[in-house]
């Protein structure tokens, strides 16, 4: 009996010390465009259609969306929530320098805010 | 056949029946969650966002790490590399890219520069949409 628990004890330990839960994770589904596309749909719609950019500015990163430049999420959700056209879409155009925690709000905040389809666009690089 | 030595009177023994069935029972407890691991899923921070949908079973997981490594089943791999995969997974699936559904887990430290580059390239393959890996915060 001894021996037993001996081995089931140990197993029991192997098992508390290797197990790691998995953290519940979802998912968001952007479309991808690339710039040249970008503009040329931008000129087809009769409204213009939400183009968030997000732009890194000196040591922290912003959202800019027509002159205004945001840096807090609900901050973002609350003007994008006003555009009317949200069946146009909405536009990310992501700097490479912004961290991606960044990227992922802005598509968040489109989605939440109505739009029927988010685009991510990467940003030109700069020459 | 007597299995236990008898015990002298008034003397009091631990009874050891209830406490290797619960021994039993936290082994096979971790036994079990140990075993919902996803092999394709890297263990990387996510960015804490409420997501729009559950996560689908997708075609390819491509896992990018803080410190910017890209990582396919385990193994870590170049740009080119990922890419030749994808093109893989796509001619195996007719060449149709609404067919091939990619996933990409970037760790939200990393800079968006990768996830970028990933993107420029899909989309000269065809693919016209992508799955962003999200963590529900606790």
């Amino acid at each position: 009996m001894t021996s037993m628990i001996d081995v089931v004890f140990l197993l029991l330990i192997f098992f508390l010390v290797t197990t790691t839960f998995v953290k519940a994770e979802r998912q968001l589904r952007p479309m991808i465009q690339v710039q040249e596309e970008t503009q040329e749909s931008s000129q087809q719609g009769f409204l213009e259609p939400a183009v968030v950019y997000v732009k890194r500015r000196g040591t922290q990163s912003i959202f800019k969306l027509g002159g205004r430049e945001i840096t807090a999420y609900d901050e973002l959700l609350e003007v994008l929530q006003v555009f009317e056209n949200k069946e146009d879409g909405s536009f990310v155009v992501v700097d490479d320098q912004v961290p991606f925690d960044m990227t992922a709000a802005a598509i968040q905040a489109c989605r939440e805010a109505g739009f029927t389809s988010v685009s991510y666009v990467p940003a030109n690089e700069s020459p | 056949m007597r299995l236990s030595k008898p015990r002298k009177q008034g003397q009091l023994g631990i009874s050891m029946t209830p406490m290797i069935d619960i021994v039993f029972l936290l082994i096979i407890f971790f036994m079990t969650v140990s075993q919902i691991t996803y092999v394709n899923d890297e263990p990387l921070e996510l960015p804490q966002l409420a997501g729009t949908d559950d996560q689908e079973t997708s075609t390819f997981t491509i896992n990018i790490t803080s410190e910017g490594s890209i990582v396919i089943s385990g193994r870590t791999v170049s740009l080119s590399e990922t890419l030749l995969f994808v093109g893989q997974e796509l001619s195996a699936r007719g060449g149709d890219p609404s067919q091939v559904k990619i996933m990409i887990r970037c760790d939200h430290r990393r800079s968006s520069d990768l996830v970028n580059e990933l993107v420029r390239k899909l989309s000269e393959l065809g693919i016209r949409q992508i799955r962003v890996g999200v963590q529900v915060s606790s």
